[in-house]
């Protein structure tokens, strides 16, 4: 028994020092971004330009079919179990509050994480294991404006539409099924989305992007410098961001009151 | 009176069982000098000191006039924009192909269009005697090119320092003659300053500037 106890001491201690390492990271990502774009001559203006929106096509626009498919499919779903049980008036909390308030940025989120989350991770680790940032040192070309500023601002962007869109193709979805039953309100379906919504929308974006781009950060530029390290470093900042995308919820959720 | 860009003073660094110690070196502006190592190895572990990748155990290095062990990394990299660094199997980023990974520093240097610094880059590598035909990625280039488009990576910005590696023994006859001839070019420029870090001859005994050689004691 106190054996167990004391190898779970041992495990806490592990993880707190990881934890306070990983906030340690997470600062010195945003203030080495800060810093490094003072200066900036304009072709690596222009470079960065060119970055931020090949992150935003990656991210925002190619998993469109993805995540938009799962829109889809969850839009229909809850349009045809609110016409199978006749539960039309329970239709606002559905629409409103269920899929456009939680599931599409989640949906949003889980296809960002899974696509960008990982792959920007084992994009930096190798890029790490291979001395291509170190090489960049080396010219004097800040690491963090050069990589860590595009994918910041592309996968926050891109997160940003991408929960838009997917929040747009479920309502669309269920509003198709609902068409074919009057009792469920026709068009003034789509008027019983309350003007929050679109903010709340755009502020979960919002913070599933920022938590995902500095979490993909922060395993890429983080891991030791060994190419076994780099699909650990893939799987942790998958598990980090989903884990960190539900405390961003819940800390949207709160603010919104 | 011209400005000093680089001094050593009493660095010794470890490489296996070998104590490698670096002379006492000064390098001012309009000046080559070469370092003699007994290994390649021991060249890059030198040439990682003198960019400030590492920082020496024992003794002084300062590059422009800053010490490496000392100079915030943010003033360590605006300090590095002065710098050329070819290394002798260098790192290119894997994704971009070879001129364009040629032309990166100088982009991030020059204020001028994309066209231009790709030109000036290509001229650079023409000058090695480096002609692409196509999308080349680093990974299928062969050594000998990945080494000379390391040299136009360095050189082509025209940096105030250089700090050139001695290549692994992948290079042609030809080639080696050509790489002379640009190191030499470059070394009788008067506002430029280089050192070669050599285990062979390529500096040391064919090219026109000062060669010493580094201490090495075995234990």
């Amino acid at each position: 028994m106190l054996a167990i106890l004391e190898a779970w001491g041992v495990d806490v201690q592990r993880r707190c020092g990881a934890f306070l390492r990983d906030l340690q990271g997470i600062g010195e990502i945003l203030g080495r971004i800060v810093t490094s774009t003072l200066g900036m001559s304009s072709g690596a203006r222009r470079l960065l330009r060119r970055h931020i929106g090949m992150q935003i096509y990656f991210t925002g626009v190619q998993a469109v079919p993805v995540a938009g498919l799962l829109a889809f499919l969850v839009g229909y779903g809850f349009g045809q179990l609110i016409a199978t049980n006749q539960i039309f008036f329970l239709i606002p909390i559905f629409l409103d509050r269920i899929i456009l308030q939680n599931v599409a940025p989640l949906i949003a989120a889980i296809v960002v994480v899974a696509r960008t989350s990982s792959a920007v991770a084992v994009e930096l680790g190798n890029m790490t294991v291979a001395r291509e940032v170190e090489m960049l040192e080396g010219f004097g070309i800040d690491p963090y404006r050069h990589l860590a500023l595009p994918r910041l601002f592309g996968i926050v962007v891109g997160t940003m539409c991408l929960t838009l869109i997917v929040a747009a193709i479920a309502m669309l979805s269920l509003f198709s099924v609902m068409q074919e039953y009057p009792q469920s309100g026709g068009i003034d379906l789509l008027l019983k989305v309350s003007p929050s919504t679109g903010s709340h929308l755009v502020a979960l974006g919002l913070a599933y992007g920022i938590v995902i781009a500095i979490v993909a950060l922060r395993q890429g530029f983080g891991l030791d410098p060994y190419f076994t390290e780099v699909p650990k470093a893939a799987s942790r900042a998958v598990i980090k961001s989903i884990v960190m995308c539900a405390v961003a919820s819940a800390l949207v959720s709160v603010m919104a009151g | 009176m011209s400005e000093t860009v680089f001094t050593c003073e009493g660095v010794s660094f470890q490489h296996g069982a070998a104590t490698i110690t670096l002379p006492a070196v000064k390098v001012d502006v309009g000046s080559t000098l070469a370092i003699r190592f007994e290994t390649i190895d021991q060249a890059h572990l030198a040439a990682r000191l003198i960019v400030g990748f590492d920082v020496p155990t024992h003794g002084t290095i300062t590059l422009f006039r800053k010490n490496t062990s000392t100079t915030p990394r943010g003033d360590a990299l605006r300090a590095r924009r002065r710098l050329g660094y070819a290394a002798a199997q260098p790192a290119f980023l894997s994704t971009v192909p070879l001129p364009e990974n040629v032309a990166i520093p100088l982009r991030d240097r020059s204020p001028r269009g994309e066209d231009d610094v790709l030109r000036e880059s290509t001229a650079f590598l023409a000058k090695l005697g480096v002609v692409f035909e196509g999308r080349v990625l680093p990974q299928q280039a062969s050594p000998a090119i990945r080494y000379l488009s390391g040299v136009a990576r360095a050189l082509a910005p025209d940096p105030l320092f250089a700090v050139v590696e001695e290549p692994p023994a992948v290079l042609t006859a030809a080639q080696s003659t050509t790489l002379r001839a640009v190191l030499d070019e470059r070394s009788r420029k008067p506002d430029a300053a280089m050192i070669l870090l050599v285990a062979d001859t390529l500096a040391g005994g064919k090219l026109s500037c000062p060669c010493v050689d580094a201490m090495v004691r075995h234990q």
